[in-house]
């Protein structure tokens, strides 16, 4: 366990590090631990080439087994499909009102929700953002800031 | 696809329960049989003549009480029964069950029940932490996205998309409230105006408060399926397709136009030999004004895009070309829960049968009532007929 942990955090400083999807794993365990260390991995079929968010134990594009499947780093860059600020927060959430709730979509193609974070001030719909992590709650979320501006 | 599958079934017997405006809501049991006993004695038939139950599921507890377990308590004696338990259902699916039942000879008189209870128990808050665990656990709710926020991200891109104004979002408010107002059972008092409706305390961006569905603390509605049309009253269930795309909204296709909503409300218009010109109204499951807009277009009513512009001269209220939501929906009547498309379904009836009282629809003879499952996840349409 500590062994294969070394070897993730060793991968972890190449940015095209490949890592196979472990067919007996838990895939949603797997993306949460890399966020835990604030890396984020991206699931890729070696079958059909396509890339999937969220994690899953076949390729839903082309339902490729496991065995088909690597774990990969997206480079980053995210355009603003959508975004609604959350004035009401509910809840964990109650004490970050007002909040960006986002829908983004990764430059390799899948779609994730998300928070935008740091200055938001005009953001708009096709807006370029950035990857980033946030801690809350003692939890690292992936979140996104806008491309050239600091969070 | 296929075409008119076999002849219709009737809803003959159709009941709702009132609860009101923040009273606390009867136990569960108690609105169920409530329902069952008026739904049966609207449909002027004994209640030993029903030999089916399909009992739809409530929000927070799907297996309250199984559905032989209410057929017990009822005292049905043998009887079909089935249940649908399942999150992410357009409720308008209950009623297809047992014109399934039905058709496949398992039941005749088929009684069909929703009750919900939960905002009693939980109050407002309570009630809002429940419906946002409708969002996934891992991907989504780590992120703090309201129930109002999943349409909010579809509204902010249709204002993008298509230039859709704060107005027309807030128009549709206007007409329904409208509508609501002439219903007796309304939770809701006063009209409402544009700018009322855009001036209005954000929730999410672009949707203010008036733009969104009440929460109510309960109600209930029960209805009788039958093979045979019983009397007058009788409305045909003529057609009824479903269809889900997706559950994430990071899955959706699309945030603003949706393939499978077409699908299933061609499913069901073609099941009932019918065209959307021949439907004279519509109830659209509104839990925020953006729906119904996607809905006209999913569905081809106007084309992409036009949404906004159909609803801004009226052409939805009573007395329009597609008068919808004459009740009120559950932006103006009542939100109670899984059966709030079925409170859609006795409207429906109520029209269909001429007995609607100063929201009729003239000539009611056609009507389209949609149920909808997460966000427009999973839709079921109905298509329903004056017998």
């Amino acid at each position: 366990m500590n062994d294969s942990a070394d070897a993730v955090r060793a991968d972890a400083v190449r940015a095209d590090a490949v890592r196979k999807v472990d067919p007996s794993g838990d895939v949603e365990a797997t993306f949460w631990d890399g966020c835990s260390r604030r890396e984020f991995w991206l699931q890729h079929c070696t079958a059909c080439d396509a890339w999937q968010f969220y994690p899953r134990s076949l390729c839903s594009h082309c339902w490729a087994p496991t065995s088909e499947l690597e774990w990969r780093r997206p480079a980053g860059g995210a355009v603003l499909e959508s975004f609604s600020v959350v004035h009401r927060g509910s809840g964990p959430f109650a004490g970050y009102a007002p909040y960006v709730v986002a829908l983004v979509r990764f430059d390799e193609g899948p779609i994730m929700m998300s928070n935008v974070v740091g200055d938001v001030e005009g953001l708009a719909i096709g807006d370029r953002l950035e990857l980033d992590f946030a801690e809350r709650a003692g939890r690292v979320v992936p979140v996104f800031t806008r491309a050239g501006k600091l969070s | 696809m296929s075409a008119n599958q076999g002849p219709p079934v009737y809803i003959s017997g159709s009941a709702q329960e009132i609860v009101g405006r923040g009273r606390p809501a009867p136990a569960y049991l108690n609105l169920l049989a409530a329902a069952a006993a008026d739904a049966v004695a609207d449909a002027g038939l004994d209640r030993a003549a029903i030999d089916g139950l399909v009992l739809s599921s409530s929000i927070p507890q799907p297996f309250e009480r199984n559905p032989a377990e209410v057929a017990e308590y009822l005292g049905l004696g043998a009887a079909y029964t089935a249940m649908a338990p399942y999150g992410g259902r357009p409720a308008t699916d209950v009623l297809h069950l047992a014109r399934s039942a039905v058709r496949a000879g398992l039941a005749t008189n088929v009684l069909v029940l929703s009750a919900d209870t939960f905002a009693s128990t939980l109050g407002l808050e309570g009630a809002i932490d429940l419906y946002m665990k409708s969002f996934d656990a891992s991907y989504e709710r780590p992120f703090g996205p309201l129930i109002p926020t999943a349409f909010a991200l579809m509204a902010a891109r249709h204002v993008h998309d298509y230039g859709t104004s704060m107005e027309q979002l807030a128009r549709v408010a206007v007409s329904i409230r409208k509508h609501g107002l002439l219903n007796p059972h309304t939770e809701v008092s006063g009209e409402l105006t544009v700018r009322s409706v855009v001036d209005d305390v954000l929730v999410s961006t672009p949707l203010t408060r008036s733009m969104l569905a009440l929460i109510s603390t309960g109600g209930a509605q029960g209805f009788v399926v039958t093979r045979e049309r019983v009397d007058r009253r009788s409305v045909a269930l003529l057609g009824y397709g479903e269809a889900s795309a997706f559950m994430s909204l990071s899955q959706a296709p699309s945030l603003v136009h949706f393939a499978h909503i077409r699908r299933a409300a061609d499913l069901a218009l073609r099941q009932a030999g019918a065209e959307l010109t021949d439907v004279d109204f519509v109830q659209f499951y509104d839990p925020a004004t953006i729906v119904p807009l996607i809905l006209l277009e999913s569905i081809g009513f106007c084309g992409p895009g036009e949404g906004g512009a159909f609803v801004e001269d009226g052409a939805i209220e009573i007395g329009g070309r597609l008068p919808m939501n004459t009740h009120g929906g559950t932006l103006a009547f009542r939100h109670p829960g899984m059966g709030a498309a079925l409170d859609s379904v006795v409207e429906a009836v109520t029209q269909l049968r001429g007995e609607a009282g100063p929201r009729q629809v003239r000539d009611a003879g056609l009507g389209l009532v949609h149920g909808q499952g997460s966000w427009l996840a999973n839709n079921g349409f109905l298509i329903l007929g004056r017998s």
